[in-house]
């Protein structure tokens, strides 16, 4: 196989380790600072907006903020974490000089990342949930692992321009050019159905608003169109893939070439 | 059975050639070094062999198996000590012995078992609980080599162990390698210290220019190269030692006479002339064949 379910163990374990260390430090990176957004917009804006979408504004905006809080965790861990791994410290050297390979390096770093987040995400929606802005707790629970998968593509998009970009300094690239933008114009804090043709046209660029096409639904406890669920499943998965191999040839040639 | 058979590699970065084809073998149970001025290509031979750095051209084996067909069971068997500092600066002492060992997929008390005796051997014992920032560069060192035995392998890559460390340090790390020798093991060791190759390795090659310029036994090389004695002679040259035929080297300021029989130089020094007279040693025969200018 192209993987190493035992390299991948051994690995998982490793960032296991590291994180029950840096839990604090995650905790406020990953979860502190959205948790600042949904309560300043939630509570500030949402009084301005009475009603979105058939919703408080505070409601509208859980998901949002709970579905976009991934794209930060991954751009972080897949740009300067990775980066510093492999170039800062060296460990990857390490790693790669015991049966350990590349592609099993990736794949852990991409499945721990994302799974990281899903505490984080529980988090959220106990806070949005005093905030009576969780209509649907179960929905809510579902949308837990659809977000971390959804993690995975936003991780692999990053890690690509990461090691395309190669330089912690050219970093702020990937942040002014897609991340901010994917964040702002993929509908977390309006309703993108009611914005100029061109921004809804915009907005399809992103994975994210894809993904919120499924989650808020689901979180305001509205039936969930399947077949768009399955389209952007594909579409999704799809560029996981690509990208993977992608990543792969590309931290190839920068590592071994 | 050869280790490493390595023939005619080549690597280029670019229009860079690094190495530009290498032919040496290491054989198994013995001690080579890979000798050479700083960018002499030696530790991209060493990252070709552990598969961190493809092969442009030439046929490269590690334990008989082409080195992009090396897998889980050749990499078991090597140890890597590399150049940098490349330890888990987020695990301790002991875990960054026993993590590693998870890599290899070994079972959980047989590496506890690994990390406790290396950990004596390399005298970190005291240390195990300490993040690895904390360390001295001496005991980084000394535990980067103890990680690279954790699996027990069969065969130890060390990339310029000893650099900057102190004395004590490294005389401390030549004997836990004498004691890899006296248990078997197979070593490739690059250094820049002379007395370092000269007592650990029983086959040298040195390299420069990402060639091979000479191999042989520390003895054979010096016999060859630098005979038993060299004179330095202090210009100018006394006329008699000058028109004589005996080997030797304009290092510059000074002339540098190879011979066997001291008596053949002394008899023509004559009474006024500066010189130092030593044993020869590898150092005479590396500088000779690489010659004394600086590098970089």
């Amino acid at each position: 196989m192209f993987f190493s379910i035992l390299n991948i163990k051994a690995l998982m374990k490793r960032y296991y380790i590291e994180y029950r260390q840096l839990v604090s430090a995650f905790f406020f990176g990953d979860v502190l600072e959205r948790i600042m957004f949904f309560i300043a917009f939630g509570m500030g804006l949402g009084r301005a907006v009475s009603q979105i979408d058939g919703v408080d504004y505070i409601t509208f905006l859980a998901p949002g903020i709970a579905a976009g809080s991934g794209v930060f965790i991954m751009n972080i861990a897949t740009t300067y974490g990775v980066n510093n791994r492999y170039e800062g410290s060296g460990i990857w050297n390490s790693w790669l000089s015991t049966p350990i390979r590349l592609q099993d390096i990736l794949i852990s770093e991409l499945i721990f990342d994302s799974l990281r987040a899903a505490p984080s995400l529980f988090i959220l929606y106990v806070v949005a949930y005093f905030f009576g802005a969780v209509p649907s707790v179960e929905g809510a629970m579902l949308t837990i692992p659809i977000l971390v998968l959804a993690n995975m593509v936003y991780g692999v998009i990053t890690l690509n321009m990461g090691v395309y970009l190669g330089r912690m300094l050219y970093f702020r690239y990937i942040q002014a050019l897609w991340v901010m933008p994917m964040y702002l114009f993929s509908g977390v804090f309006f309703n993108i159905d009611e914005t100029p043709e061109w921004m809804q046209l915009f907005a399809n660029v992103f994975p994210l608003y894809h993904v919120l096409e499924i989650v808020r639904p689901m979180v305001l406890g509205r039936p969930v169109d399947m077949n768009s669920v399955l389209i952007s499943f594909i579409v999704l998965s799809a560029i996981f893939v690509v990208g993977f191999y992608v990543a792969y040839k590309q931290f190839q040639k920068r590592l071994f070439d | 059975m050869a280790v490493i058979e390595a023939q005619n590699i080549q690597k280029s970065f670019g229009e860079f050639k690094a190495v530009k084809g290498v032919d040496f073998q290491v054989p198994e149970g013995t001690c080579v070094g890979l000798l050479g001025p700083n960018g002499a290509g030696k530790t991209t031979t060493m990252r070709m062999i552990m598969g961190l750095s493809a092969l442009t051209a030439g046929s490269l084996k590690v334990f008989g198996v082409p080195v992009d067909k090396v897998g889980r069971s050749e990499k078991m068997r090597i140890g890597l000590v590399p150049q940098e500092d490349n330890l888990d600066p987020d695990l301790s002492v002991r875990q960054n012995l026993e993590i590693y060992g998870s890599y290899f997929g070994l079972e959980k008390s047989y590496i506890k078992e690994r990390a406790d005796s290396l950990l004596d051997f390399m005298q970190l014992s005291e240390k195990e609980d300490n993040r690895v920032n904390h360390l001295s560069g001496g005991m980084k060192r000394r535990l980067i080599i103890a990680r690279a035995l954790i699996a027990d392998p069969e065969f130890v890559i060390l990339d310029e162990p000893t650099t900057g460390l102190d004395p004590q340090a490294r005389v401390l790390i030549w004997k836990s390698l004498l004691k890899l020798k006296e248990q078997g093991k197979t070593l490739l060791l690059t250094t820049h210290y002379m007395d370092e190759a000269q007592r650990l390795c029983d086959n040298i090659v040195i390299v420069d220019g990402g060639k091979v310029l000479d191999e042989g036994s520390p003895k054979e090389l010096i016999s060859k190269h630098v005979k038993n004695n060299v004179f330095e002679v202090q210009k100018p040259i006394p006329a008699d030692l000058e028109k004589s035929d005996i080997d030797h080297e304009d290092i510059g300021d000074s002339v540098l006479y190879y011979v066997n029989d001291p008596e053949k130089v002394q008899g023509l020094l004559g009474k006024n002339a500066t010189y130092m007279q030593r044993v020869s040693n590898l150092e005479d025969v590396f500088l000779r064949l690489t010659g004394h200018k600086l590098r970089e």
